[in-house]
């Protein structure tokens, strides 16, 4: 039998997926079934590190990060943040007063349907997909307390074209420069599509992607608003087309903004070769204009014509309906 | 922000209220007026009390164990005049029993020291850039004389602006006025701030939604019941109030939220204070 050198990714998945679909009593079965099992009786198929389960090593597993007996414990709150304090004594009361609204109520999404049961295959059958075949939308709740919004994380990711066009070793100073940008250790990105054009091959590795959380989030969202953005050349702010409609909202910055990164700035000779940077901001607002609304109170810019969605419509004004998402016809210029 | 829709509280006009008497005696309504509560946000972060110094500092002192070792390496290449300038001022390792790796002794914490900037190198702007950042005090003139007037006291406290008006009752309250016809609870407010304190102030309104309601019972007056007082949550940039001599106001203060405690009136500053931020 050839032997399986352990991969978790995909084809683990591929394989369990296949084991459920065949019959277990053919004579195939054996070579769709689960690499690795854990139930008994055990015949892995790989190599299992089967040390880990040892009694020794059970209060590494049991004993959480935050932990300071814990050996990953690394601290996080090493100063307060300006950021988090600004956002609780200033922003969140005047965010909540900003979006309430008398006498509202829930704004119902779209949802996968229930069949109507008038055929007999009809049992067990997964949902019916959202009408319009359009995706499941999460409902808008009304603004209270407890959804005043703020910022959970902040994606930030790199694409090098010059990993594609001449070697993948490119992603490594584009690697390096996002993690001295953010201060946490980016993963590497692989492109999702093939472009032909390009000479882009689906699954390769083409740049480098990272999430910040806490207070190196908080770091980076004030060096960029304060320290970037106001010297970026012709710089009009974050366009109000941007966002996923669900109160997350993206820009692009262009290698010479990206230089104005003080880490960058402090050292260029160091740096070839910068590419862009594709930066995301995570919030809990329900809605793009909320999420505007966050970001430039937090002083990011913004241009361009705003479009309400998602508004409770109090005053009768007309509105429709697409994709999941409720539009104003008289929304502000 | 959405000041497309309506609120409820503007379509409220001065003789809408009208209040039908049981005794059949002529009916009295309340006035409908519009206020302002006119603060100044928090301009510095609020003073670390002594356990959350203590905290940041342990919390940074293990940080300082834990954390990876300086790459001095990519920031100094080696066989530069820029490494040997950095090798030259770093602190001498323990002499006892160091555990060394990458010049570091790992049984200690790790302070990274940078050598200085040659000064050959210097230009003007460099020197300005590079300069040895001073932070300016806590505390400001405005706090030393205790000058209510002055919107630079108490940076790291919410300030809110509080009035004197010659009238029935010479007390201190937040700015309000009657809403005149053809006006709502956004334009009252903002013509009144510009009656009251001129119009240098750059003034932001947070809402068109009221943030606080109050209704004020007049006890000998023969046209109104009392008072009903709307009031909108704004903010104020830069600027400054100045009492205007038309606008009847005597004195004006900005306080913090204790400050005021003891300025207002018992009974008006229990419906207040719940407006207020704490900070």
């Amino acid at each position: 039998m050839a032997f399986f050198k352990p991969s978790f990714g995909t084809d683990l998945r591929r394989q369990s997926t296949a084991f459920f679909q065949c019959r277990s009593l053919h004579s195939s079965a054996p070579q769709f079934k689960s690499p690795v099992s854990i139930v008994h009786p055990v015949h892995h198929r790989v190599r299992y590190k089967k040390s880990i389960l040892h009694p020794k090593y059970q209060t590494l597993l049991t004993i959480p990060k935050w932990d300071p007996r814990s050996h990953l414990f690394k601290p996080q709150a090493v100063q307060p943040s300006r950021v988090k304090t600004h956002w609780e004594t200033t922003l969140a009361p005047d965010l909540m007063l900003a979006n309430y609204s008398h006498n509202e109520l829930k704004l119902r999404g779209r949802k996968h349907q229930e069949w109507d049961g008038s055929s007999p295959y009809h049992v067990n059958r997964p949902l019916r997909s959202p009408a319009g075949n359009a995706m499941a939308t999460p409902d808008i709740l009304p603004r209270t307390f407890r959804t005043v919004p703020f910022v959970t994380s902040i994606w930030v990711n790199t694409f090098n074209h010059r990993a594609v066009t001449e070697h993948a070793e490119r992603n490594i100073p584009s690697t390096v420069m996002i993690q001295q940008i953010t201060g946490v250790k980016p993963a590497p990105a692989y492109s999702g599509v093939s472009i032909m054009q390009w000479r882009l091959r689906k699954e390769r590795n083409v740049g480098a992607v990272v999430e910040i959380k806490g207070a190196k989030k908080d770091q980076f969202l004030a060096t960029l608003v304060e320290v970037v953005m106001p010297r970026v050349k012709d710089f009009q702010g974050i366009a109000n087309s941007s966002g996923d409609k669900f109160g997350n909202i993206s820009f692009g910055l262009d290698p010479e903004g990206v230089r104005l990164f003080p880490e960058i700035e402090g050292n260029p000779d160091l740096w070839s070769g910068i590419t862009g940077l594709n930066i995301t901001f995570v919030t809990t607002a329900q809605t793009d204009p909320e999420a505007r609304l966050l970001l430039s109170s937090l002083g990011v810019p913004f241009y361009g014509r705003e479009r309400f969605h998602n508004v409770p419509n109090l005053d009768g004004t007309k509105q429709t309906r697409k994709k999941g998402v409720v539009y104003y016809e008289n929304s502000q210029e | 922000m959405f000041f497309l829709r309506r609120s409820l509280a503007t379509s409220a006009t001065a003789d809408a209220l009208a209040i039908e008497s049981d005794s059949g005696s002529p009916a009295k309504e309340f006035k409908i007026m519009s206020g302002v509560i006119l603060s100044r946000p928090p301009i510095i972060t609020p003073e670390q009390t002594a356990f959350s110094k203590a905290y940041y500092h342990y919390q940074s002192e293990l940080y300082k164990r834990m954390s990876w070792t300086f790459p001095y390496w990519f920031y100094y290449p080696k066989g530069t005049l820029a490494e040997n300038e950095y090798t030259r001022v770093q602190p001498k390792l323990n002499e006892k029993d160091p555990d060394v790796l990458f010049n570091r002794d790992r049984n200690s914490k790790q302070d990274v020291v940078f050598p200085p900037r040659s000064v050959q190198r210097e230009t003007e702007e460099s020197a300005r850039i590079y300069a040895k950042i001073v932070p300016n005090p806590r505390t400001t003139i405005a706090d030393e004389e205790n000058n209510i007037r002055s919107l630079e006291r108490k940076l790291d406290r919410t300030l809110y602006l509080i009035v004197k008006r010659d009238g029935e009752s010479l007390e201190w309250s937040f700015p309000a006025t009657t809403i005149e016809s053809g006006e709502n609870l956004e334009s009252s407010s903002t013509r009144m701030l510009a009656q009251y304190g001129g119009e240098d102030m750059n003034i932001f309104l947070v809402s068109g939604t009221p943030a606080l309601y109050y209704k004020d019972v007049y006890e000998s007056d023969g046209k109104y019941e009392g008072a009903k007082i709307f009031y909108l949550k704004s903010r104020i940039f830069n600027g400054l109030f100045k009492p205007q001599k038309e606008s009847g106001i005597v004195d004006y203060a900005w306080l913090t939220k204790e400050e005021l405690s003891s300025y207002l009136d018992k009974q008006y500053w229990r419906k207040v204070a719940g407006a207020l931020s704490k900070q």
